[in-house]
C-alpha cells in the first residue's frame, strides 16, 4: 500500500504531531496504526519522527527538546502527584488508574514544596493548573468530564516508566513492544 | 551411674547455655574448648567444677566423645542435637550468610569423608556422615521456616494494604524477598556455589559407599544420608516454589510501585535543586512531540495568548503587500539579489552573501530569496549542522547558515 493510502493519514499526523497520544479508544485511527504500524513507521522516519508502539499498546510520536516548557509542565505534574499517591495510598499505579480524582482535589498548590515546583514552570493558579490538566487531555493522558472528574489514562504509564527507569536504568521498563533500535 | 530422666533434664536446663553454643560452634570440640565454653557461658569461681560440667555431661548421655578422632573430641548426642534444632526452628531463618555457612560446614566434611577413604578408615567415616546429615536436616528445617515466615508476612501484607503505606510496603516486601526467597533460591540453583558442594558430597558418598562395601554399617549410613540429601533438595524445592508463588505477585507490584515512588520523589528532588529544563535535557530521547505550525483553540495557553495580544499594538506600522507584489525598497528588488546568486553559481552562506554584497539589503531580502530559491528547484539547499551567530547590518541572527549549490539536470550527465 502506498504511503499516502494509509487509512486516516491525515488525521493520525495531525493528531500524532500535536503531541497525542492514540488509545484504543481512539478506534479507527488505532486500527490502522496497529494494521500499519511499520508503513507508518517508515513515513514518520522520513518526516525526523519517532513512532513508538508502547507496551501498553498506545502510540505517540518523540521529536523536540524535553526541555520545552510544556515537557517540564507536564513532568511537574506527574511526578509531584505520583509523589503524593505514594504518601497517601498503599498503591501508586493501582490508585492513579483505578480512581478519579476531582480537579479542586489536586494537591499540586496545596503545599509549599510543590507550590514552588510548579511556580517555576508557570503554575501558580488554580486556572493555570486548569488549564495545564487541559493540556494533559488534549495529549491523550487523562480526561476531564464535566463534573470536573480526572481519570487517568493508559499514556500516563510513560511517566511511571520515567520514575522506574530513574531508579533502576538497569531493568529499564523499555517502552517499545515493537523494538526499533535502529 | 544411674539417674532418672527428670535429674537429666534438670541438668540440660541448668547448663543449657553451653549446650546452645557448642550447638551453635556445630563441630566436635576438645576437652579445652569446651572447658572454655563453660567458662564462658557458666563462669564458676571455681574452675574446677567445670571438669565436673564435661564428665557429667558425659553421664548424662548428652555430649558423646569421638574416641577414634586423633585428639580427643566431644560433640552433642544425635538427640540432644534434634532437641535443640527443635526449638530453635522458629528463630532460625534462612539467610544468605547462612547458606554460606552451611556450605563451608559440608565443604570441610566433604574433605574429611575424602581422608576417611585414603586412610581406609570407616569408624571415621560413619561420624562424618552423620555430621553431614545434622547439615542437611538444618538447611531442610530452615527452608521450610523461611517459606513459614514468607507466608505469614505475605498474609500479613495482604492484610494491611490500606493501613501501611506504600513506602512502608516496599522495604517490607524487598526485605522479605532478599531475606527468606532469594537464599532458598541459592539452595536450589543448579548454578550456584552449594549445588557443586552437593554435588561433590554425592560422588564421595558413592565412592565411599564402593570403597567400604564390606561394611554394612557405612552402607546404611551412606543409603541414609543420600536420600536425606535427595529430600532435603526436594522438599526445599517445593517450599521455594510456594514462598515465591505467594510472594512474587505481591513482590513485583510492590517493587515496581515502590521504584515508581522512589523516581517520583528523585525527580522532585532533583526540581529543587537544579533547573528542571536542566534536568529533563539529560533524558535520552525526545519524550513529546511538541512541534506544531498551528494554534489550537482548545489548547488553552494558545487560547490565553491570543487573548493577550487582543490588546497588542505594534510600534511601527505594518504593511502587507497584495500577492504578487512584493515590499523592496525601490534601489533593492529581489530580482538584484537572485540575479547576484546566479552569477556566483554556488554560495557557502546565503545570509552573509545578501548582507555583504548589498548595503541596502534587510532580513526581507534574505528569506524572500531563500524562498525563491527553495522552491525553484534549480538549487540544493544544505543547513549547516550547528547553528552560529551572524550580525546582519546592526541585527544580531542565531540560526544555522544556508549553502547553496545549483542542482545538476539528468541530462548533464
Amino acid at each position: 500500500m502506498d504511503s499516502a493510502e494509509l487509512p486516516f493519514l491525515e488525521n493520525i499526523y495531525t493528531d500524532l504531531k500535536k503531541g497525542r497520544h492514540i488509545t484504543n479508544m481512539d478506534t479507527d485511527m488505532h486500527r490502522s496504526l496497529s494494521d500499519h504500524f511499520d508503513q507508518y513507521k517508515g513515513l514518520f522516519k522520513a518526516l525526523g519522527y519517532k513512532l513508538t508502539r508502547h507496551r501498553l499498546d498506545f502510540f505517540y510520536l518523540s521529536a523536540g527538546p524535553n526541555s520545552a516548557l510544556i515537557m517540564q509542565k507536564f513532568a511537574a505534574f506527574y511526578f509531584i502527584f505520583l509523589d503524593h499517591l505514594a504518601d497517601n495510598f498503599g498503591t501508586v499505579s493501582e490508585a492513579l488508574f483505578n480512581q478519579r480524582f476531582p480537579l479542586p482535589s489536586l494537591p499540586h498548590l496545596k503545599s509549599e514544596r510543590y507550590k514552588k515546583i510548579m511556580s517555576e514552570v508557570g503554575v501558580s493558579v488554580e486556572r493555570d493548573l486548569e488549564n495545564l490538566v487541559g493540556r494533559l487531555q488534549t495529549a491523550g493522558f487523562l480526561h476531564i468530564n464535566n463534573d470536573k472528574l480526572i481519570t487517568f489514562d493508559s499514556p500516563s504509564h510513560r511517566f511511571l516508566d520515567m520514575c522506574h527507569d530513574l531508579v533502576n536504568p538497569a531493568t529499564s521498563s523499555d517502552p517499545i513492544e515493537d523494538s526499533d533500535h535502529d | 551411674m544411674k539417674f532418672t530422666a527428670r535429674q537429666a533434664v534438670n541438668y540440660f536446663h541448668k547448663h543449657f547455655s553451653v549446650y546452645d553454643a557448642l550447638y551453635g560452634l556445630n563441630i566436635p570440640v576438645d576437652e579445652e574448648e569446651f572447658l572454655a565454653l563453660v567458662h564462658k557461658h557458666a563462669p564458676s569461681n571455681d574452675p574446677s567444677t567445670y571438669q565436673s560440667i564435661l564428665s557429667k555431661s558425659i553421664d548424662f548421655g548428652i555430649l558423646e566423645a569421638l574416641e577414634n578422632a586423633a585428639v580427643k573430641t566431644y560433640e552433642l548426642s544425635e538427640a540432644v542435637s534434634a532437641l535443640i534444632e527443635h526449638f530453635g526452628q522458629s528463630q532460625s531463618q534462612v539467610t544468605s550468610e547462612l547458606i554460606a555457612g552451611y556450605l563451608q560446614q559440608l565443604g570441610r566434611y566433604v574433605e574429611r569423608l575424602e581422608a576417611t577413604l585414603r586412610q581406609d578408615d570407616d569408624e571415621s567415616a560413619i561420624l562424618s556422615i552423620r555430621s553431614i546429615d545434622r547439615v542437611l536436616d538444618r538447611i531442610r528445617n530452615d527452608s521450610r521456616n523461611s517459606c513459614r515466615a514468607v507466608l505469614l508476612e505475605a498474609v500479613n501484607i495482604k492484610s494491611s494494604l490500606e493501613s501501611t503505606s506504600l513506602r512502608e510496603r516496599y522495604t517490607l516486601v524487598n526485605h522479605l524477598w532478599d531475606n527468606h526467597v532469594a537464599p532458598l533460591q541459592e539452595v536450589i540453583d543448579i548454578n550456584a556455589a552449594i549445588d557443586s558442594t552437593l554435588g561433590n558430597l554425592s560422588l564421595v558418598l558413592d565412592r565411599l559407599d564402593r570403597h567400604f562395601r564390606h561394611v554394612s554399617a557405612v552402607h546404611t549410613r551412606v543409603v541414609v544420608s543420600q536420600s536425606k540429601l535427595r529430600r532435603m533438595r526436594e522438599q526445599t524445592f517445593n517450599v521455594y516454589r510456594e514462598a515465591k508463588t505467594s510472594l512474587e505477585p505481591l513482590y513485583k507490584k510492590v517493587q515496581r510501585d515502590g521504584l515508581i515512588a522512589v523516581g517520583a520523589a528523585r525527580y522532585l528532588s532533583m526540581f529543587e535543586n537544579r533547573a528542571i529544563a536542566d534536568v529533563l535535557e539529560e533524558m535520552p530521547d525526545g519524550f513529546l512531540s511538541h512541534s506544531r505550525n498551528e494554534g489550537l483553540f482548545e489548547d488553552f495557553d494558545a487560547e490565553a495568548f491570543t487573548y493577550e495580544l487582543i490588546d497588542y499594538r505594534p510600534d511601527v506600522e505594518l504593511v502587507l503587500s497584495p500577492p504578487g507584489e512584493n515590499s523592496f525598497s525601490a534601489s533593492l528588488s529581489l530580482q538584484d539579489v537572485l540575479g547576484a546568486v546566479f552569477e556566483q553559481s554556488s554560495v557557502d552562506d546565503l545570509a552573509k552573501f545578501v548582507e555583504q554584497h548589498f548595503d541596502d539589503s534587510d532580513s526581507r531580502h534574505f528569506f524572500d530569496a531563500l524562498c525563491t530559491l527553495a522552491g525553484s528547484g534549480s538549487y540544493n539547499l544544505v543547513l549547516s549542522d550547528e547553528p552560529i551567530e551572524f550580525n546582519f547590518h546592526g541585527e544580531k541572527w542565531r540560526g544555522h547558515s544556508v549553502s547553496l549549490t545549483p542542482q545538476r539536470n539528468k541530462t548533464d550527465g
